[in-house]
């Protein structure tokens, strides 16, 4: 009788802990729809800025994750996309040098939402706090390539990321392409040799050689032909 | 005088270590371990970051809490049990008193951020980031703002109960990283408020001198300058504070 007394009380704590969980879900599911939009109440970077009291960086990590979990959400059709820049706005604010929210909600933006003009927005943000940093202005002239198909701007963003420190060789590489598919041969030429003698890698050189020599070959059949006029045929700067 | 104060700080850090204070220490790690096997997987591409936020972030705020709970209650917890009476009766005086107190509680938070450092150091190696020197600056830099409100809490101890000493030194924190704040604040507000904005700005100490975990986290250095002036800005506050807390403990009926 004294053992079922001792073991009793401890029975019920853990029968409530286990039925805890199933209690909250159940208050939960009897709150309003737009109650639970709690996302339209997310305090603004500013605000978050000054209440983090030197934990900025850290208050930056978690509304990361929310981003992150509220994309989520999203891609297992809980809901839409509506406050996710709101999130994207606040990270950004509390840590503006956090370059892999900008180039998460620039590929968002692009792929999800077909918003080019905020993707581009986005990263020139990035690119004001953080100007050194290769990878924003690449992603920038990524998109202008593949969804815009603007090969010029393409090739000014690339070649501009490729000057930065820390730039790998693909910079390079999509500037020539881009170049070459603005129909500007003598620039992807240039930019392909100065890849084949300055790059580490055997197949970026001998990828960079190949081009190279189609670029001078085009560019001789075109003064022999007198088609220096024609525009450059859809798809004939290859395959980055 | 050095020797009273030796005893008195020896005694105080002997009683934060019976009070299983270094016990943070293992929470600290849990929450690194958490960070690096629960949060790290989640992030897009900034595990480093994470870890490193998580980590610098983590270690000023367990030595927060430290100051606030321990550091607030020290003298007054003692003049309640009245072993004040008894330590006072010996050839020590108010002030030597005071300094041992704050020593001993400097020593423990000394350790307990040694401590954590190292643990940081081991969780920011299985991670991407690229650990730095700039990273121990930071450390360091935490560790003279804890001493700075550790000093500010000796003083808010002797001046009223836990509980308000307590408040007292959190309010400290807050206002002391949103100086730069409140004159912007005060200048909106305009009238009285900015007159007092300006007053807090030049009467309180501005904790964000101390604060570069944002910046070193992202590769940034920090300046030896930096660190000396630093060093030298807590070393002003901490008089400033024992001197105060001195003055109001001489005149305190025990």
């Amino acid at each position: 009788m004294r053992r079922f007394a001792a073991v009793a009380p401890l029975a019920v704590a853990a029968a409530l802990v286990g039925l805890a969980p199933r209690l909250a879900g159940a208050i939960h599911a009897c709150r309003p729809a737009a109650d639970r939009g709690e996302r339209l109440y997310y305090p603004e970077g500013a605000f978050l800025r000054e209440a983090s009291l030197g934990y900025a960086a850290a208050v930056a990590d978690w509304a990361w994750l929310e981003a992150i979990q509220y994309y989520g959400g999203y891609r297992r059709g809980e809901h839409d996309l509506r406050y996710f820049n709101g999130l994207v706005d606040a990270v950004t604010t509390l840590d503006p040098r956090f370059v892999e929210v900008y180039r998460f909600a620039s590929l968002v933006r692009s792929l999800d939402d077909a918003d080019f003009a905020g993707a581009l927005d986005v990263l020139k943000r990035g690119i004001v706090a953080n100007p050194a940093d290769w990878r924003l202005h690449f992603d920038v002239g990524f998109i202008h390539y593949v969804f815009l198909r603007d090969y010029p701007a393409a090739s000014r963003w690339f070649e501009a990321a490729a000057r930065l420190p820390g730039s790998t060789d693909f910079c390079r590489r999509f500037a020539a392409f881009s170049r070459r598919r603005a129909g500007d041969l003598s620039g992807s030429l240039m930019l392909w040799e100065n890849l084949r003698q300055t790059t580490d890698s055997a197949d970026m050189r001998e990828l960079a050689s190949r081009m190279a020599d189609r670029c001078r070959q085009e560019l001789a059949d075109r003064a022999a032909g007198g088609a220096a006029a024609l525009p450059a045929p859809p798809g004939a700067g290859g395959t980055p | 005088m050095l020797n009273r104060v030796t005893a008195v700080a020896v005694a105080t850090f002997r009683e934060t270590v019976r009070d299983r204070l270094f016990y943070l220490v293992g929470f600290f790690g849990l929450l690194l371990v958490g960070a690096v096997t629960v949060l790290s997987p989640l992030t897009v591409g900034a595990q480093g970051k994470i870890v490193a936020d998580v980590g610098l972030g983590g270690m000023s705020f367990l030595g927060l809490l430290v100051v606030l709970l321990v550091g607030a209650n020290m003298v007054r917890k003692e003049m309640e049990r009245r072993t004040i009476t008894t330590i006072l009766t010996k050839p020590v005086g108010r002030g030597e008193y005071l300094a041992g107190k704050y020593a001993g509680l400097a020593l423990t938070l000394t350790c307990l951020v040694a401590l954590m450092s190292l643990l940081y150091v081991g969780a920011v190696a299985l991670t991407p980031a690229v650990l730095a020197w700039s990273h121990l600056a930071a450390v360091y830099l935490t560790l003279l703002e804890l001493l700075v409100l550790c000093a500010a809490a000796v003083l808010f101890s002797a001046l009223a109960g836990p509980a308000l000493a307590a408040l007292f030194a959190a309010t400290l924190f807050a206002i002391g990283h949103l100086t730069e704040s409140l004159l912007d604040f005060g200048a909106l507000a305009g009238g009285p408020s900015r007159v007092l904005a300006a007053v807090a700005f030049r009467l309180l100490p501005d904790l964000e001198v101390f604060n570069v975990r944002a910046a070193v986290v992202h590769g940034d250095p920090v300046a030896a300058g930096h660190l000396a002036l630093a060093t030298l800005y807590a070393a002003g506050w901490i008089v400033v504070f024992l001197v105060l807390a001195r003055a109001v403990f001489a005149r305190k009926e025990l």
